[in-house]
């Protein structure tokens, strides 16, 4: 039966059979020997495109990472020095207490020291910004140079300190000064 | 035909010989040769009775002198059969085959059989003739479907005369102009004339002779054909005076040589007789023969079928074609399959290169990451992301810090009230002083005279810490001491009670 069908069978028809063979033999051994070699290459390079991505953008975010290091350490420089101007708690509580001794020495009495209370805007706001106002109305009497003197003793504080509605008058000799005292208080550290 | 070797077996009903005869270069070698007589049972009345038989035989032979059975030309054993001459009609044109098979339709001996046939043209002849072979089908087919069976595979089958006729052609019948040569072979109980007109076949017969050459009477018979066949050109063709050259090959060789020379040149004075003894072959054959060994010439002429190519080649080949078609449906299928097998191994060979080009890529890829050595993305987003908010945190805190003026100095009071100390004339007395949030300030005082206030005002206008100090009240104090009480507004230039800034 075969041979009949070589017999009639032309050249061409041969050839293509043969073909077909080939054809068929290629596409089963690519499929079954070749192609998942293939598909293994094709994975490995998507692999290392990837991992070629994956360094460049490593190396990217550790540069930026590395600047904005920078910018903050330099923020952190700039925040320490402003904040070094800021009482923390421990700090205003010495400050009041050591105005008497800073009086004394310099011969002047204080009739009066008066903590004012925060109004509640200013609460929210100090919430808010982690900076209390702490102010303080203060009376001393003593002769015009000793107060000169105690004021500019104050002024030299490093910290901010505000002297408002400074009212004085004159009783002979002596001058009875009164003043408001702004200090600013941070949380203690000064960080978060 | 690619093989360079091929095997040439010429079987007869009492023998078989083999020769196989190898190109080298552009001469023939014979090889090898040899014969064995045939066993009984296996061909009678001239044809094959027991295939298989004669196939193990033929294997036999050809194993037990170590040649390849790969490319086997045999003679033509099989009754009826035909070989000779037809003059073709020149109405046939190109359907020649057509014609051929209409013809032996007709040939009695032929009748209700399977008819295999193969025709030759016979170049450089005058009219349109062909040399014409015709046979047996079926029973050659099962000669050759049980040497295959056998891996002995046959590439052609002719007639024994053929082969004869190659053999002899180069050296006795090519190129010999104005004298006719006369083949005769003896081959099983037949003798076949032909006859070569300046090198070209020009006429065949067949004729039977009782028994072999080996007594007076079938020699006889077989000079009165000879002389039948010299007669038809002297009388018939009226040829008379031309040279003849007889040569006699096939069983009259092996018979007594002598007696059947001496008896034919007794009939044919004036013609050349050549009796192709096995002695004398190796001066007949355009063949090398290495060494004195019997020769069939016909074997040595078959086996020369692929080998030559000439132009007076009689390219018939009775192989039959159902045979043909199943040997070559089974190389094509060799062939297929190794293509298929090639295929494969192609692929196969591939496979090592793309593992290779995985290694490269992958090694590149370990190699990129080792010289990277990153830190885990994740723990530099982290690292990140804490700087980010860091850096808004402070900057925000910054923010607020500048809004409260913490860079600015402290307002140094001391400093303008020594400034007031210093500007103030004795006939003027402060006696009070507030200061507003403004960074303006009132001076309440006693001075002697309008005048002097006047000058404390310009005083203070001059001085650096204050940027404008105007009058704004002055009357006669009313506790009638004679003084006369002030009010001056100022405005204070805290930049200047910068002491730095001094």
């Amino acid at each position: 039966m075969l041979v009949n069908a070589y017999a009639k069978s032309s050249k061409l028809s041969r050839l293509m059979l043969c073909c077909f063979v080939a054809f068929l033999a290629a596409l089963i051994a690519w499929d079954n020997i070749v192609n998942p070699h293939i598909i293994q290459l094709n994975t490995a390079k998507a692999y290392a495109a990837h991992t070629e991505s994956f360094c460049k953008k490593g190396r990217q975010l550790d540069a930026i990472t590395k600047i904005k290091k920078l910018e903050a350490e330099k923020l952190n420089i700039d925040s320490s020095y402003l904040l070094k101007r800021l009482f923390n708690l421990e700090s205003a509580q010495m400050f009041f207490t050591s105005i008497e001794n800073l009086a004394h020495q310099n011969n002047i009495n204080i009739p009066s020291l008066k903590l004012l209370a925060e109004t509640p805007e200013e609460q929210e706001q100090s919430s808010k910004i982690g900076v209390s106002k702490h102010r303080a109305a203060l009376n001393v009497v003593g002769k015009y140079t000793s107060v000169i003197n105690f004021l500019t003793q104050l002024s030299q504080y490093e910290q901010k300190l505000d002297i408002a509605s400074i009212a004085f008058s004159t009783k002979g000799e002596r001058v009875d000064c009164s003043m408001i005292i702004t200090i600013y208080v941070t949380e203690q550290g000064g960080k978060k | 035909m690619s093989n360079i070797a091929a095997l040439g077996l010429n079987i007869s009903s009492d023998q078989i010989s083999l020769a196989l005869v190898r190109k080298a270069g552009k001469n023939l070698q014979l090889v090898r040769s040899a014969s064995a007589p045939m066993p009984e049972n296996i061909i009678a009345g001239g044809n094959i009775k027991n295939p298989v038989l004669l196939a193990k035989t033929i294997k036999e032979l050809c194993s037990k002198n170590k040649v390849s059975t790969a490319n086997v030309f045999i003679s033509l054993l099989v009754k009826p059969s035909l070989m000779r001459i037809m003059d073709m009609p020149r109405e046939v044109g190109g359907n020649v085959n057509q014609f051929i098979t209409d013809e032996l339709k007709h040939y009695a001996p032929f009748s209700g059989k399977t008819i295999g046939h193969d025709f030759s043209a016979i170049k450089s002849s005058k009219s349109n003739r062909i040399l014409l072979g015709a046979y047996d089908e079926d029973k050659v087919a099962s000669l050759v479907q049980a040497c295959n069976r056998i891996n002995v595979i046959i590439r052609g089958i002719e007639p024994s005369a053929i082969g004869v006729v190659r053999a002899l052609y180069a050296k006795h019948v090519a190129k010999k102009f104005g004298t006719n040569v006369v083949i005769a072979h003896l081959h099983d109980g037949n003798v076949t004339f032909c006859v070569f007109k300046d090198g070209v076949l020009d006429f065949l017969k067949q004729s039977v002779i009782a028994g072999k050459l080996n007594n007076e009477e079938s020699i006889a018979a077989f000079v009165e054909e000879c002389v039948s066949v010299r007669q038809y050109y002297d009388l018939e063709l009226g040829e008379t005076g031309k040279k003849w050259e007889f040569f006699v090959a096939g069983s009259a060789a092996s018979t007594d040589q002598a007696l059947v020379k001496q008896t034919l040149q007794d009939h044919l004075r004036d013609d050349l007789i050549n009796i192709c003894s096995d002695q004398s072959l190796a001066d007949d054959l355009p063949v090398v023969v290495a060494q004195q060994v019997a020769v069939d010439i016909a074997a040595v002429g078959l086996a020369m079928k692929p080998l030559v190519t000439s132009s007076a080649e009689l390219k018939l080949n009775l192989l039959p074609a159902k045979t043909d078609d199943a040997h070559n449906l089974q190389k094509f299928g060799i062939i297929t399959a190794n293509v298929a097998a090639a295929v494969f191994l192609a692929m196969l060979l591939l496979v090592p290169v793309v593992k290779g080009k995985i290694k490269t890529v992958q090694d590149a890829t370990a190699k990129q990451l080792k010289v990277n050595n990153l830190v885990p993305m994740q723990e530099l987003l982290s690292e990140q992301n804490h700087y980010v908010s860091q850096s808004k945190y402070l900057t925000e805190r910054i923010a607020v810090l500048k809004s409260l003026e913490v860079t600015t100095p402290n307002k140094n009071y001391a400093v303008i009230l020594r400034e007031l100390q210093l500007k103030t004339p004795r006939a003027v007395q402060i006696t009070k002083l507030i200061t507003k949030e403004d960074n303006t300030a009132t001076i309440q005082g006693l001075a002697s005279s309008s005048e002097a206030i006047h000058v404390f005002v310009n005083f203070l206008n001059r001085s650096p810490l204050i940027a404008s100090a105007s009058l704004l009240r002055t009357e006669l104090d009313p506790a009638g001491n004679g003084f006369i009480s002030y009010n001056i507004s100022i405005v204070l230039d805290l930049k200047e009670s910068d002491p730095n800034a001094r």
